[in-house]
């Protein structure tokens, strides 16, 4: 399930794309899975097909979607994280508080962390 | 020649076409109609799933209306080759031909017939994939209660279609065996002058009953339809009742 919100200063693609990408990363859309057609999810979301079509080519650059004119936009092989890493993801969230911090807060320090142990060149 | 017209003074034409037009304008209505569009304040929540006409019932169901029009069709054309023009010059008589003349029995379901009955099976079957298709295609977004709910009525609805398609061929091409029946029987049977024709007669009297069965059938078919649409049309008014407090709110 996916949920946009127009009000959010997050463009719609985006919040589609973002989405999506987490359905299939976490595994919950599996390998081979079709994804809705782009004039079926914009009429269901109440939004111009223009937009989910971005969403779409955007997941398909990236390498999580295959789009043929005769299967529709099905997600790619080897997507998903393996189920090391989907474990220690999880097991990591759940030790946090959520309370006290925000997805955005977590992401932002997630993403120093990364930074910072990137290996040297 | 013995000559024996069963409804010397009624083609029986409307009455044939009569239950495949009623079902079609009932699909075109359903088409243009559709389902309860979601309520305009609905959560913009979806489903991540492809949806397609062909999942809203189990896959018999599909099969169902197809085989009865291809049964249909094939009927139409047989007992079209096998007829023989009237008096009046339509293609609506069996003949049969014996060693000291010959017996013509009408109405036959010949190409007189049997092409409006093909042409009216395959607006039919178009009227229900048209609106098997607006149904499956609709938006569907709102909360997870409102998907589950729209999605049981589209279900319903197209359980309707395909019970009421279904039901429609089978009663005219019921009622088309059984007057093929009929004139067979009449034509080849024991009351005529000469010996008749004791094989055709058989399956004259066998395409009767077989004829009757299918009409039967179908008739069962159209009242479980009307059963399973007036469930699905007040589901769909408690729907559209409850979109309009919703945008009413």
């Amino acid at each position: 399930m996916i949920a946009i919100d127009l009000a959010s200063a997050i463009p719609v693609f985006e919040q589609i794309r973002v989405q999506i990408a987490g359905e299939i990363r976490s595994g919950r859309l599996p390998e081979g899975a079709r994804l809705p057609s782009v004039r079926q999810l914009a009429a269901d979301l109440g939004i111009a097909p223009g937009t989910v079509a971005k969403s779409f080519s955007t997941l398909e650059l990236e390498g999580l979607v295959t789009t043929s004119r005769a299967s529709g936009t099905r997600v790619a092989p080897d997507a998903a994280l393996d189920d090391a890493t989907r474990t220690s993801v999880r097991q990591f969230v759940h030790t946090i508080d959520r309370r006290t911090l925000s997805l955005d807060s977590l992401l932002s320090a997630v993403r120093a962390e990364w930074d910072a142990s990137r290996p040297l060149p | 020649m013995a000559a024996d017209n069963v409804l010397p003074y009624s083609y029986g034409l409307p009455f044939l076409l009569a239950p495949a037009c009623f079902a079609i304008g009932t699909m075109v209505t359903l088409a243009a109609v559709g389902v309860p569009a979601p309520a305009r304040d609905a959560p913009r929540e979806v489903d991540l799933v492809a949806r397609s006409a062909l999942r809203l019932g189990p896959r018999w169901s599909y099969v169902a209306p197809v085989a009865a029009a291809l049964a249909a069709a094939t009927f139409a054309v047989v007992a079209g080759a096998t007829s023989s023009p009237t008096q009046d010059g339509h293609w609506r008589g069996f003949t049969v031909q014996f060693a000291n003349g010959s017996s013509t029995s009408s109405p036959y379901p010949g190409w007189y017939y049997g092409i409006p009955l093909m042409i009216v099976t395959a607006l039919l079957l178009a009227a229900t994939c048209a609106a098997l298709v607006r149904f499956s295609s609709a938006p569907l977004r709102g909360t997870p209660q409102d998907r589950e709910f729209a999605i049981l009525v589209r279900r319903r609805l197209t359980r309707f279609v395909l019970l009421a398609a279904t039901g429609s061929i089978m009663v005219y091409l019921g009622s088309a065996l059984t007057v093929a029946g009929m004139a067979i029987s009449t034509s080849s049977g024991p009351n005529l002058p000469d010996p008749g024709d004791p094989a055709l007669h058989v399956l004259g009297v066998a395409l009767f009953v077989v004829g009757m069965l299918f009409a039967v059938f179908g008739a069962a078919l159209v009242v479980a339809s009307i059963q399973v649409g007036v469930s699905a049309g007040n589901r769909t008014s408690t729907a559209r009742a409850r979109t309009s407090t919703k945008v009413a709110a």
